[in-house]
């Protein structure tokens, strides 16, 4: 039997990981949108 | 059908953990162990022509990842992913970091579905598979 608190780890990463949009044809300007949009989610400064 | 037939079956439908959820339009799960045989001609032609391609495509996925990883470099609310020993060898398939809980001050439901607001497609690669339904006897 596997209980979640065997897994410290992979929970703790599963929990928190996401990926960004990333291929070939994405370009800079849409790129940077990403980025301006998570800046302002996050409150990044 | 067999026993199986009836799992390559399965394995061409994507599970959704909730449909209620918002996030179940991503929702990435396995029911059940099966075989995924959908490849098609017309999928395979576009592959051979796109071949000749790879070399500048995975090169275009290198300069976005590095411009990623440069302008988010010093960042608190995000744990970048790791570049590793052989950078030039990285395809970037994903680009996946990691909320940093402490610092970002935003939970990472409320942050997918801002950034689905926002109209940026979110990747949820990967959840943990010891909560897939094919993981006998979790709790």
């Amino acid at each position: 039997m596997i209980k979640t608190t065997d897994l410290p780890h992979t929970e703790s990463i599963s929990d928190t990981i996401f990926s960004l949009p990333l291929y070939p044809d994405l370009t800079n300007d849409e790129q940077d949108y990403v980025i301006a949009a998570m800046g302002k989610i996050l409150n990044h400064v | 059908m067999n026993e199986l037939a009836i799992y390559c079956f399965m394995a061409l439908k994507k599970y959704m953990a909730d449909q209620n959820n918002r996030l179940s339009g991503q929702a990435y799960d396995i029911a059940a162990p099966g075989f995924k045989y959908n490849m098609m001609d017309i999928q395979a032609a576009l592959g051979l022509h796109q071949l000749p391609n790879l070399s500048q495509y995975i090169e275009r996925r290198r300069e976005l990842a590095g411009r990623y990883l440069t302008i988010m470099a010093d960042w608190p609310e995000l744990i970048l992913p790791p570049i590793g020993a052989d950078a030039n060898g990285h395809a970037w398939h994903l680009f996946a970091p990691r909320l940093a809980p402490d610092a970002a001050g935003i939970g990472w439901d409320d942050f997918i579905i801002r950034m689905r607001d926002a109209h940026i497609g979110i990747g949820l690669h990967y959840p943990q598979c010891i909560n897939f339904p094919i993981t006998p006897d979790t709790q």
